[in-house]
């Protein structure tokens, strides 16, 4: 077994028996529903990589394989969303998903019928016959598995532990991180599929390799995604009072950094002042969007579209006393998507040529 | 926030009474939009479009809705505190029903018209325009309200944590 599986079932146990346990200890009345189909699908999960690595390849033997792949998926999908529901019940054979793995499952058992044994798996550089059962059953298997996992990406969400700052950024890059590393690997293996089926073979190893890496670096993710609700509250808050000083210091030296520049740039726009006093940093950050434009309407601002030129423009125009208090006649560009790193980065250019102290 | 009571003028304490006696102490950003749009008996649309260097955003109330537009290509704050200028301008009474009276076009119609620009209540920030005080009073109470959706976001998210977090 290749050292990506191992690591991916063991997280994937590990979670079970986590989740398992936390529903136990708070027992409640939704917990023996839920276990029952994490169990299901911890029992299922290392049927499939023991199946793959015996010998003798049969319709019984690759079909269980192949069934408890997407099965053991399945119910710890399901197993999730009745948590994530809050739900005593979910009934597995009327849930959706269940309904469609169990109907292309029908499909995949028929193409491993139909072409006996040749089932050597895709991605493990085994020994296979090229033929067009074999490719299709493989081009359908990446793209259910990857419907799977997107749907259980979705339902380990949980978008109720965003209060802190810390933890929303562990949610903000973890989430998108395990779908990035699931396209990644499941894009490589689909490049794989169409290059081999075409009969280019080149890149075969290393598309194989580029999956297995993405598949650790997901279940790493994914591991770390799915846990951090289980930790207890007081311990969560334990670790992340580093990352959250750190998180309140940077979000400090960036009001600091806008408030700087706000008083830096309001002078040249006086109008666009409201009572002549700054309140939030939402009020600051206006106004100097409003400067901007102001700006831009006199000034060309193609030449000034880094943060330095930018810094360097705001320098010239204080030297000269500059007021703007009318609007010129050229068009002011898209402003910037992140209004906070620019302004952040234009106060540290004036901070390094020495405006402020 | 920054702001005292001496320094709200009547008109926006009563649109802010209003407001608390509607939606409550806070609110998000569709309440306040379902609000104007039952108050005044038609949708309230929110769109982006070009117009004149110096002007972030207008509103007009048209025959078949209550539009506000943006500039296009504001930064995120920029728009935000641009809308909730215009849904002052509404909750203030700074609009009548129809802007034009009985000549006040319809949506379509409207965007059609190449000077629609003219004739709008806009958001210039460049020619004194808080001398003027009904533009003073709904940038005021954009900056109260954009301070109001902020807190019920947070309180929100916590309320949420503590029921959901707390075991």
């Amino acid at each position: 077994m290749s050292l990506p599986r191992i690591v991916l079932i063991t997280v994937a146990l590990t979670i079970l028996v986590i989740y398992s346990i936390k529903l136990r200890r708070n027992a409640e009345r939704i917990s023996g529903n839920a276990i029952f189909k994490f169990v299901l699908g911890g029992l299922l999960l290392p049927l499939h990589p023991m199946l793959r690595s015996v010998d003798n390849h049969s319709l019984v033997i690759d079909g269980i394989a192949t069934l408890s792949q997407y099965y053991s998926m399945v119910f710890v999908h399901l197993g999730a969303l009745q948590l994530r529901q809050n739900k005593a019940y979910i009934s597995i054979t009327k849930n959706r998903l269940f309904l469609w793995v169990t109907a292309i499952s029908v499909v995949m058992i028929g193409l491993i019928a139909i072409d006996g044994a040749n089932f050597a798996s895709f991605s493990d550089n085994e020994p296979f016959n090229p033929t067009l059962w074999y490719y299709l059953f493989y081009g359908i298997n990446y793209g259910l598995i990857f419907t799977i996992s997107l749907a259980i990406l979705v339902t380990f969400n949980n978008e109720t532990y965003t209060h802190s700052e810390a933890k929303k950024a562990i949610w903000w890059y973890l989430g998108p991180l395990c779908i990035v590393f699931l396209a990644c690997g499941m894009g490589a293996m689909f490049i794989n599929v169409l290059f081999s089926a075409a009969g280019n073979t080149t890149y075969k190893t290393n598309l194989n390799a580029l999956y297995d890496l993405c598949k650790l670096l997901f279940a790493v993710a994914f591991g770390i995604f799915a846990i951090l609700p289980l930790i207890p509250k007081a311990l969560l808050n334990r670790l992340f009072r580093p990352i959250e000083q750190l998180i309140a210091k940077r979000i400090s030296t960036h009001n600091r950094l806008i408030a700087q520049l706000h008083q830096t740039i309001t002078p040249l726009v006086p109008g666009v002042r409201f009572d002549g006093t700054f309140r939030s940093r939402d009020d600051q950050l206006t106004e100097i969007a409003d400067c901007w434009l102001m700006i831009w309407t006199h000034t060309d601002h193609t030449g000034y579209r880094s943060a330095a030129k930018k810094a360097q423009l705001l320098m010239e125009l204080s030297h000269e006393k500059r007021v703007f208090t009318d609007f010129g006649l050229l068009e002011p560009p898209i402003m910037p998507s992140d209004e906070i790193r620019d302004s952040v980065s234009v106060a540290k250019h004036l901070t390094r040529v020495g405006l402020y102290a | 926030m920054g702001f005292s009571r001496q320094d709200l003028s009547p008109t926006v304490t009563h649109s802010l009474r209003r407001l608390l006696h509607e939606l409550g102490g806070t609110f998000s950003h569709e309440h306040l939009r379902g609000y104007i749009e039952r108050w005044r008996g038609k949708p309230l649309r929110l769109e982006e479009d070009t117009m004149p260097p110096g002007m972030t955003g207008y509103a007009i109330a048209l025959r078949d809705c209550d539009l506000i537009a943006t500039r296009r290509g504001l930064t995120k704050t920029q728009k935000k505190i641009t809308q909730l200028h215009e849904m002052a301008h509404f909750i203030n009474g700074d609009l009548p029903l129809y802007s034009h009276g009985e000549a006040t076009a319809g949506y379509r119609q409207f965007l059609r018209q190449q000077q629609r620009h003219n004739d709008v209540t806009s958001r210039q920030r460049f020619f004194d325009t808080f001398d003027d005080m009904v533009e003073r009073n709904a940038e005021t109470l954009a900056r109260i309200l954009a301070n109001i959706i902020t807190a019920h976001a947070q309180n929100e998210s916590l309320v949420l944590s503590d029921l959901l977090e707390g075991d």
